[in-house]
């Protein structure tokens, strides 16, 4: 089993973005056009040049309210669903003995799979580079022993990073304890895919759909047809180039971040 | 603070009010989540808006702004009708049994000794009831109907229930449950604190808050111990070190009060006329020393020590003041260090006047801020609003100035803690640290008066000004001056202790002779033989109070708990196992041969060797203090439930703000009759016929302060983009305002634009049988920068408390209309 791991505890985040900053800063990420729409939040989504990010979400609860923030990124899955539907050799690889999954832009050739592949549509494609960006999980950092640049900032141990089974164990023990506040208290990750799990998991105060994750994460059918039918090629020899750009006429992208425009976040 | 941040781990019941510790205050807030989740400390969070603290929180409980009192108050009376107080505590530490003046009355919301014209008290009857020998007077069972414990209980009997929730808009079961986590902390076997900040000292009797937690903490013997006292969580990092240093009109370094004209005409006079008993009879020592520290030579025994050269308090000086007497024309000049009126004072259009009529201003910042291109926009008029450019003729010089990073030298936190550190990157092209700035402005003008044989000017040109040529080594010699050191041997009993030249170990060794210097005695020993801020020896993760006596220098004398002795019962035990700081091992050697001590978790703050039977002195460096009273500042060694100290009455009383959509219900007094209203054209006041709304200022983690050093951040400028208003869905349709939409909010000192949040997390309350809607306004905007909006203190009145002229900006009168 990969050794390392990010454990994001709901119940300590206080929804300050020193993560997403941190995040920025490490990555040498530019800023993102903002306008503010009536929450918090002000950008509805992940970003080709925004890895991490918090969401605001308000309802009523018991005659007050509750505010529900969430610092999310990608989940680094094991068995990862974006890793297989990559098409082009090396692009989108899994580290082996740290478990994170990592995209090497230059080979990516922006066909978008993984962004189809992806449960959660973590991974976002840059029109202007023409290929797809997402959480690196600092590997420049984590590689030579350092934490990840998130967990680093967070000042309330919201986020944790180090030992896959130790915070794995840690996280078991948190959800107990905060069953006494929030009932429905839930870990979220580890038993995905059938129990390969993800590398990136969440203490949860409430129901995934709560948050809009997916309860059961799945990768898109997609996936399936690229895995029986169309992988197989390339254990015939076809170039990466050759196969990507069959793909990109195949199968029909989303829509780019810059293509949809800024919506409406969560208030 | 009483205590630090990482004591809060200690606590059982924290109640956050007037503050929003986790957005503004993150890193601290660690401590907190520690309480909670290894200590199962319960966290309120008392506040008229739901945040990102109240997200965390187990309960968040909504009040209207500006009824603090009310709702601490009610706690009082809730305390004491249900006898749910720690008596032994009230009995033995307090002033409790004491008595008072049968001059002393309170009626119809008024103290007695008001000057309603003046708009002050003389607080004469205020004090407390002496016996034949000149001692004041006490009742042990607290049963005197003129006790402090029989005047308290009847003057917050007045504060019951229903009355509270008629003010506060709060529900009584909301009231009830606060009261009670809080009444849960009476037993010696449990703590908690209050954290607060802007969201109590912003009002016109901001002080009065503050004293009302202090007194609930005295009732339930908080004071002093582990997880509990009153921790006011300071904004920006070095705010509690400029409190302390004195970047204050009315002080000097060390709380020693700056000298006033007409009633100090020299040093005899401003020393006999400060506390004879109390830990500060030692302040002649303390003031002659920091007089040697700026003076050096020149101060000397025959010459008062240059007493002279100190400026002499004329009356109010404050922030609001200064702008208000800038605008009539009679400043010339000011220097902005670290400090952007244009966005941050009070009523901007007021700010905007006085800078129009000065000769010239000096701004010292990262950026060319607000302030220094004052002159380009009007506030008074929104964003982008031109001023009249031509007709101002301020000369404006901006000085680039060096970041944190860019220096070393020491940060003061909440905590007391000084802590120490490094350079970690140049400054580029010629932005100097406010040192180097402050130090060469020294140098100029002691050049410029180089010569003059004019009395006025000795005080420029005998000042101590030697800090070295290098720049880097600048703030470890400021530090050295700060803490102290021997001009001659420093003697007791005939032997030098302390030899010529050496650093003071600590601030027990000044003296009143010459033979000391020391710049602010409550920081001595921080660079004693070794710069102690520098320190870093913590304690093991979880082990102990979390003390950390190795880890940086927490003034005064490395205490982090003050008023420890009140953790030991009089016999001096624990009063508690858990909850226990400093104890009294009679059996402990000392030095001079004698046994006994004070031992434990904290360096104790008390006289180390004092034992708990030992009768009060008239002499020493603790004059009239028993070994059972813990409150040593105070010349009766006693918290004080009443106290003749501050200007708005020995009680904390609770008055509408200045601007108020209600009447008060408790009395005809509507607002403070003290409370301090500026008189300028700038200045009008609001009435709630044409401004309805309450609205409250408040801030954001992703901004700081007016903004210059995070607009100007592409990073944070993404996170918050635009000025916006918080305002409740049930306002918002009635005035049919969509989320996100621009609306106009305008106050009677002007108005700006903002967009609307609309938000579940402000909710209308009933004041007195009426609706009232409440609007929150983030502060953070200004003209300059990648993030730019409206100033939103133009709407700001200039009001202020009495006692510290802080503005009221936490409660004020507002229009809102949809549009921009």
């Amino acid at each position: 089993m990969p050794k390392l791991a990010m454990f994001v505890d709901v119940t300590k985040c206080v929804g300050c973005r020193a993560c997403t900053v941190a995040c920025k800063q490490w990555n040498k990420l530019p800023m993102d056009k903002t306008h503010f729409t009536g929450s918090y939040q002000n950008l509805p989504d992940l970003t080709p040049t925004t890895y991490r990010l918090v969401t605001f979400k308000e309802e009523p609860f018991g005659g007050s309210v509750s505010w529900h923030l969430l610092s999310h990124s990608c989940f680094h899955c094991n068995d990862a669903p974006c890793v297989k539907a990559c098409p082009v050799p090396g692009a989108m690889t899994q580290s082996a003995d740290k478990g994170y999954v990592a995209i090497d832009r230059k080979k990516c050739i922006g066909c978008k799979y993984c962004v189809t592949a992806c449960p959660w549509g973590i991974p976002k494609y840059e029109s202007k580079s023409e290929t797809v960006a997402k959480c690196t999980f600092c590997a420049e950092r984590v590689e030579n022993n350092l934490t990840t640049a998130c967990a680093k900032s967070c000042p309330t141990g919201a986020i944790s990073f180090g030992d896959r089974e130790a915070l794995l164990a840690a996280a078991k023990k948190r959800v107990e304890a905060s069953k006494k506040t929030f009932p429905k208290a839930q870990i979220y990750g580890p038993g995905a895919y059938g129990g390969k799990g993800t590398n990136v998991f969440y203490l949860l105060k409430e129901e995934p759909s709560f948050y809009g994750l997916p309860p059961e994460p799945t990768a898109s059918a997609a996936l399936g047809f690229w895995k029986d039918v169309l992988r197989p090629l390339t254990g015939w020899g076809i170039g990466a180039t050759v196969i990507g750009a069959l793909i990109h006429y195949l199968a029909k992208g989303p829509a780019d971040y810059e293509e949809k425009g800024e919506g409406h976040g969560h208030s | 603070m009483t205590n630090h941040f990482i004591d809060m781990k200690n606590a059982d019941v924290i109640v956050i009010m007037g503050s929003n510790f986790a957005e503004n205050h993150p890193v601290g807030f660690q401590w907190v989540m520690e309480a909670v989740e290894k200590n199962n400390a319960l966290l309120i969070h008392v506040d008229p808006r739901f945040t990102r603290t109240s997200a965390v929180a187990h309960k968040h409980v909504p009040m209207r702004s500006g009824s603090d009192i009310a709702f601490l108050g009610g706690m009082i009376n809730h305390l004491l009708a249900g006898d749910k107080i720690d008596r032994d505590y009230v009995a033995n530490y307090t002033n409790a049994p004491f008595i008072i003046s049968d001059k002393y009355a309170f009626t119809e919301g008024v103290f007695s000794g008001l000057d309603a014209e003046k708009r002050s008290y003389n607080p004469e009857s205020w004090q407390y009831e002496k016996g034949p020998d000149g001692k004041s007077k006490l009742d042990p069972t607290l049963k005197h109907p003129r006790s402090v414990f029989q005047l308290l209980k009847a003057h917050y009997s007045r504060y019951d229930i229903e009355t509270v929730v008629k003010i506060t808009g709060t529900r009584k079961e909301d009231l009830l449950f606060v009261y009670d986590a809080m009444a849960s902390t009476a037993v010696p076997d449990r703590s908690g604190f209050f954290a607060y900040a802007m969201g109590w000292t912003q009002h016109s009797n901001g002080v009065q808050h503050i004293r009302t937690a202090a007194m609930i903490q005295l009732l339930l013997g908080n004071m002093g111990v582990p997880g509990g006292g009153i921790n006011a969580l300071r904004g920006h990092a070095n705010v509690q070190g400029a409190t302390d240093l004195a970047v204050l009109f009315h002080d000097l370094p060390g709380y020693l009060g700056l000298p006033a004209q007409g009633a100090h005409a020299n040093l005899k006079e401003y020393l006999d006329k400060g506390p004879k008993a109390g830990f500060w009879v030692n302040r002649p020592a303390f003031v002659v020393s920091l007089l040697k520290a700026w003076y050096g030579d020149a101060a000397r025994k025959e010459n008062d020590f240059c007493f002279d050269y100190l400026p002499k308090s004329k009356g109010e000086h404050s922030f609001q003041q200064a702008f208000n007497v800038m605008a009539q024309g009679k400043i010339k000049g000011a220097v902005c260090l670290g400090q952007n009126p244009m966005g941050a004072g009070p009523n901007a259009g007021q700010m905007f006047a006085g800078l129009s009529k000065l000769d010239w201003l000096v701004s010292v910042d990262f950026f060319v801020n607000e302030t220094a291109e004052f002159w380009k926009s009007n506030p008074t008029g929104g964003l982008g609003h031109k001023a009249d450019s031509a007709a101002i003729k301020t000369e404006v010089f901006v000085f680039p100035a060096a970041t944190v990073v860019e220096k070393s030298g020491s940060f003061t936190n909440s905590g007391r803690w000084i802590q120490w550190h490094e350079q970690g990157s140049k400054s580029p092209g010629d932005a100097k640290t406010d040192a180097v700035f402050t130090i060469r402005l020294g140098q100029e003008l002691k050049k410029l008066y180089a010569g003059s044989a004019e009395k006025k000017d000795r005080p420029i040109l005998d000042m101590t000004w030697d800090y070295g040529e290098k720049e880097g080594e600048i703030p470890a010699r400021v530090l050295k001056e700060i803490n102290g050191y021997a001009v001659k041997d420093v003697l007791k009993d005939g032997k030098a202790v302390v030899k010529a030249g050496e650093q003071l170990p600590s601030f027990i060794f000044m003296r009143d002779d010459g033979s000391t210097a020391g710049g602010c005695w409550i920081y001595t020993g921080v660079f004693g033989k070794e710069n102690k801020a520098a320190s870093r020896k913590a304690d093991k993760p979880g082990e102990g109070i979390g003390a950390n006596l190795g880890w940086s220098f927490a003034w005064p004398a490395n205490r982090r708990i003050l008023y420890n002795r009140a953790s030991a019962d009089l016999a001096g035990k624990p009063r508690s196992d858990r909850k226990k700081v400093i104890w009294w091992d009679a059996a402990a050697e000392n030095p001079d041969g004698k046994k006994g001590k004070w031992v434990g978790l904290d360096v104790p703050d008390f006289g180390a060797t004092m034992a708990p039977d030992a009768k009060p002195s008239d002499k020493g460096l603790f004059v009239g203090i028993g070994g059972m009273h813990p409150f040593i500042m105070n010349p009766e060694g006693r918290g004080r439930l009443f106290a003749a100290a501050l200007k708005d009455g020995p009680f904390p009383e609770h008055y509408e703000p200045v601007e108020t959509p209600v009447d008060n219900v408790l009395s005809k007094q509507k607002s403070s009759p003290v409370a301090k209203i500026y008189k300028s054209d700038k200045n009008p006041l609001g009435t709630p016929d044409k401004y309805p709304y309450v609205l409250t200022t408040y801030r954001l983690t992703e901004h700081h302060l007016a903004g210059a050093m995070t607009r100007n951040l592409p990073w944070l400028a993404e996170l918050m983009p635009n000025l916006f208003f918080e305002i409740s869905k049930e306002l918002a349709s009635e005035l049919g305002i969509k989320p996100g939409e621009m609306c106009t909010i305008s106050s009677a000192r002007g108005s700006i634009k903002a967009q609307a949040c609309v938000t579940d997390r402000l909710k209308p309350m009933t004041i007195a049988g009426k609706k009232v809607h409440e609007i929150g306004l983030p502060w953070h905007w200004g003209f300059k920068g990648i993030a730019v909006g409206d100033v939103a203190n133009t709407l700001v009145a200039s009001v202020g408390d009495p006692n510290v002229f802080i503005q009221e900006s936490k409660a004020l009168l507002c229009d809102v209309k949809k549009g921009g």
